[in-house]
């Protein structure tokens, strides 16, 4: 071990200069300045510690309706609270606890594993996070106005519309939960294109660490699930607000738009919460059996077959909503088929601890704990998933205890398996065995004393969200036993809490990799610097620290890659996507305040329509835009290419379709084709149900928005060609022709708008199909101003740097939106003139 | 230390860190080739939907074709088409695995580069997504395409 490595393994300070400049250029800064630290090691922990105080408050209130449940006829909680209350901790365990908190480990954990010094998008990670703390702050800020949400987690219209929740409460719901929304979705982004684009070099495909698939699917299912609901809060919001009836029959809409919209989410949703656990099981679990993980390849094919047919399954809430049979038939062959590869993955699990030689650490009891709760989850998945018994145990407790089954098996163990296991990771200190041993049983026994009598309490009769019962039903004693059982859990958690605390200042030295795991994120002693692993090291294997055991010393010597960092810049190494070839060098950035700023500015637009002070909202957007610019108007480097070590030379920056910046702005459109689609399909399905469509006296004609249609088409043809032109000559003068016919078409698209906007033969609120034409056109003009926004800043880039390489990125994104508003033109066109 | 990056595009790299040529790195032994049948499986389940959805707003139910429901026709055929060419898709991941193994083997190397990978996973997505298509599928042979559950 070098001098420097020896120093930084014993946690003195660095006497190396090389070693300590590196420190200096990861390091966050110190004091109230820490709070625009970017890093993703910090950015995953805040977020890890957020979601679990917001667990904590889902579980206080969780208590609380079990107190009020504990005997028939209780008084505790008046009906009012009860409701607010099973909103709010629904509505903050799925939200704010469990999709932030596993994303959070993916943040936390992707490039340690991976081999990356930081994710690909620090200052969107650290952005994402402070909208998920203030989207939180917001909805929760309710209690102090006394407009607590009440219509339980899925909001479902007409309860939720004005006529029946006519005060602030619900848009407390719709604009918080939004706003959150963010922050799982830029989360998704970077998490794509960090996967795809970060991993070290030689880590090809088949060399994935398991995590990293499931991450990478979770992701995806992010960027494509979590939409519709965004879309469906706006839309909700937007009748609220302004009175465009998508929802309200008497107009013409339909409520049953809403559950569409809501389960497309939030089926999914509950897949988006179980992988990224599976995914730590399937980490750890390895290293508690002293084994490899077995059947890795039908495990991949697990996780990718589950978050497609994930997709699937979102009718199956929606049973007993009257939908023809055969459509249910769908839902209910595919909400079977996803019991496959669940199946795979369980049998897999048991396989490795059969393999093996399992040593029983807490982590390994917390394991065995959620495989045996998830598979009776999963076994009453299946009955639900079958029409018939779905109607008999519909809206009843039986599916109380089925969900819980389903996501603290299959999330809340793994999860607490993965503090145990990665606590001594981020303190360099070992939790206590013994501690552990007692918050699991406790949890154990709780969780199974809760839960398993409710299947009985429900099929008795019992149905869900209901304050308080009579007596003499027959639920007396069960509800007793539930009440009990959630104390119980109540306890295990604060066990794990004094556990971490005692840890903190008497735990056992955790050292490098103390439970011998396989995985890069061990290879720097406890607790890891801000940058993971101090070089990146090249991989030749799927499990690099059992094949090459001198790889921490050689990491922590800064023997591999990038393990200097002597022009003072934060760097990483991308790859290609399969084969992980390194492609070039990328500059990440440095602390800053930017992304507390944009937090900022976002909330304010969000507070703004909450309060109706749109000037402030509006204000929001401006500085939003403003914040966006500085934070991508970065320097070019001052070399084009830098030796990265072992005699590897490389480009630094690229501005072609290999940059990450490439694949997050396709992954950033991928999540907006998300929202479009939503948006058709909103307007179909309203076709399907209305009894004329348009309603008489109402149907759109030709002329101007024809020349509209034609002028975002012509912006489409223009980009492609401004493309075409760059990327065959690199030339300026057709590049900045093409964006100067790019900006006059817009002005035309921009002229036709206002001549649609004084022909238009309507009111957008008369009818379901006014307001969705109106919407789908305002999206489209939306798009075509960002558009526009995007060629003024690649001309002003362009006139600014010239057409290097690494300078044509913003045209190439530039001329990737322009086509993409030209394409929901087309597609929106189409829709109204040729669709029905 | 040998580079463990190939060289270029046609060449990967054995679990041991020895090259190979990967000339096969080619559909269906490539990532589009690995998510091929998920996706078809995927347009497969929004086109069944939004047909049977569709169909019944204009009443194609009540139309027949060939002596048949014309919309369960549709739906039944449609099923038809994907059914073989997931199946397709499956025989031809099989015989591009198969042949990577064999040539691997020739070249005396681990068998489990990427290449090989990315077509057994193919093959694998094939076997799970004929599955479900089958078990979708299926209930349109018994069940009149536009029933509601009340009548």
């Amino acid at each position: 071990m070098t001098e420097a490595a020896e120093s930084e393994a014993a946690g003195e300070p660095a006497r190396d200069p090389e070693l300590e400049r590196f420190h200096r250029v990861w390091s966050p800064p110190t004091g109230i300045r820490r709070v625009c630290a970017v890093n993703a090691s910090i950015v995953g922990r805040r977020f890890i510690v957020a979601g679990f105080a917001f667990f904590l408050l889902g579980g206080i209130l969780a208590l609380l309706m079990r107190t009020q449940l504990l005997v028939p006829e209780n008084d505790f909680l008046t009906p009012e609270v009860y409701d607010q209350l099973f909103t709010m901790h629904g509505t903050t365990m799925m939200f704010l606890f469990a999709v932030p908190i596993m994303e959070a480990f993916g943040i936390y954990l992707i490039p340690a594993m991976i081999g990356a010094h930081d994710m690909s998008f620090p200052r969107l990670g650290a952005y994402g996070f402070w909208c998920f703390l203030l989207g939180g702050v917001l909805i929760y800020s309710s209690f102090f106005f006394g407009t607590v949400p009440d219509g339980g987690w899925f909001m479902y219209v007409p309860l939720t519309g004005l006529e029946f929740s006519p005060d602030k409460s619900q848009d407390f719901w719709l604009l918080g939960v939004t706003f959150v929304e963010i922050a799982s979705i830029t989360g998704a982004i970077e998490l794509i294109v960090t996967i795809l684009k970060m991993r070290a070099p030689g880590m090809s495909l088949d060399r994935m660490p398991i995590f990293a698939w499931y991450m990478l699917a979770v992701a995806f299912m992010i960027a494509v699930g979590f939409p519709p609901l965004v879309l469906g809060s706006i839309l909700l919001e937007v009748e609220r607000s302004v009175g465009l009836p998508f929802y309200e029959v008497a107009r013409g809409g339909d409520p049953l738009l809403w559950q569409h919209l809501f389960w497309i989410f939030g089926h999914p949703e509950v897949y988006i919460v179980f992988l990224p656990a599976a995914g730590l099981l399937s980490a750890i679990l390895p290293a508690m059996a002293r084994g490899p993980l077995v059947a890795y390849h039908l495990v991949v094919l697990a996780v990718i077959g589950t978050a497609f047919l994930s997709f699937g399954l979102w009718v199956h809430h929606m049973y007993a909503t009257g939908i023809p049979r055969l459509a249910l038939s769908f839902f209910a062959g595919a909400s079977l088929a996803v019991a496959i590869p669940s199946g795979i993955q369980v049998f897999a699990w048991i396989a490795t601890l059969w393999n093996g030689r399992p040593v029983l650490r807490t982590p390994l009891l917390f394991i065995i704990g959620a495989i045996l709760i998830f598979v009776l989850g999963g076994l009453t998945g299946v009955m639900v998933a079958m029409v018939p018994f779905d109607w008999q145990a519909h809206d009843s407790y039986f599916v109380v205890a089925h969900f819980h089954y389903v996501l603290i098996g299959g999330m809340v163990f793994p999860l607490f398996a993965a503090f145990y296991f990665y606590v001594p990771r981020a303190t360099g200190r070992m939790l206590s065995e013994a501690l552990g041993h007692v918050s699991f049983w406790l949890m154990f026994v709780g969780f199974n004393v809760s839960f398993l009598p409710m299947h009985l309490t429900g099929l008795l009769g019992m149905p869900r969200r209901v304050y308080t019962y009579p007596a003499a039903m027959g639920w007396d004693g069960l509800n007793l036993t539930s009440t009990i059982g959630a104390y119980l859990v109540g306890a295990a958690v604060l066990v794990f809490i004094v556990n971490v605390l005692w840890s903190v200042v008497r735990g056992r030295d955790a050292g490098t990799n103390p439970w011998g795991a396989d995985g890069l994120e061990w290879g720097s002693r406890t607790p890891p610097p801000p940058y993971n692993l101090r070089s990146i090291p090249p991989v030749r294997n799927r499990h690099p620290l059992w094949e090459e055991p001198d790889l921490p010393e050689r990491i922590q010597g800064g023997l591999e890659y990038l393990g200097t960092a002597p022009e003072g810049r934060r760097e990483s190494l991308v790859t290609s996507m399969v084969a992980a070839k390194p492609e070039y060098v990328v500059r990440l950035p440095h602390p800053t305040f930017l992304p507390l700023l944009a937090g900022l500015a976002t909330g304010a637009g969000f507070v703004g329509v909450l309060v109706s002070a749109y000037w402030l909202s509006l204000a929001g957007v401006v500085a939003l835009i403003v914040i966006l610019a500085l934070w991508w108007w970065s320097p070019l480097p001052e070399k084009s290419e830098k030796d990265v070590g072992q005699g590897l030379w490389l480009p630094i920056g690229a501005g072609d379709s290999r940059c990450a910046g490439w694949t997050g702005a396709a992954a950033f459109l991928l999540v907006n084709a998300s929202v479009f689609t939503s948006l058709v399909y909103a307007y179909f399905y309203l076709w399907t149900v209305s009894e004329v469509w348009p309603p008489p006296g109402f149907a759109l004609d030709g002329g101007a928005p024809v020349l509209l249609a034609l002028a975002i088409l012509a912006l489409a043809v223009t980009a492609a060609l401004g493309a075409t032109t760059l990327l065959r000559g690199n030339a300026a003068t057709p590049v900045l022709g093409a964006l100067a016919a790019a900006v006059l078409a817009l002005g035309v698209a921009l002229y036709a708008l206002t001549v649609v906007g004084d022909s238009l033969p309507f009111r957008p609120g008369a009818n379901a199909y006014t307001a969705t034409v109106t919407v789908l056109g305002v999206y489209v003009m939306l798009h075509v101003g960002v558009a526009l926004l995007g060629i003024l800043y690649a001309v002003a880039r362009v006139l600014h740097v010239g057409l290097r390489n690494e300078g044509t990125l913003a045209v190439r994104i530039a001329a990737l939106l322009t086509a993409y508003a030209g394409a929901l033109g087309a597609v929106a066109a189409a829709v109204l003139y040729f669709g029905p | 230390m040998s580079d463990p990056v190939p060289a270029d595009e046609d060449r990967a790299v054995d679990d041991r860190g020895r090259e190979f040529i990967a000339h096969r790195h080619r559909f269906p032994a490539n990532g589009w080739g690995f998510m091929l049948a998920p996706v078809l499986w995927f347009a497969y389940f929004l086109a069944v939907y939004a047909l049977q959805g569709a169909g019944c707003a204009v009443g194609l139910d009540s139309r027949s074709l060939l002596g048949v429901n014309a919309l369960g026709f549709a739906l039944a055929s449609l099923t038809l088409v994907v059914l073989v060419a997931i199946a397709l898709t499956g025989v031809w991941s099989y015989r591009a695995w198969r042949r990577l193994l064999e040539e691997l083997e020739d070249e005396e190397h681990q068998t489990r580069g990427h290449s090989a990978f990315l077509a057994y996973g193919a093959l694998l997505h094939a076997g799970l997504f004929l599955v479900a298509t089958l078990w979708i599928g299926i209930p349109i042979l018994l069940l009149e395409p536009c029933r509601l559950i009340t009548s």
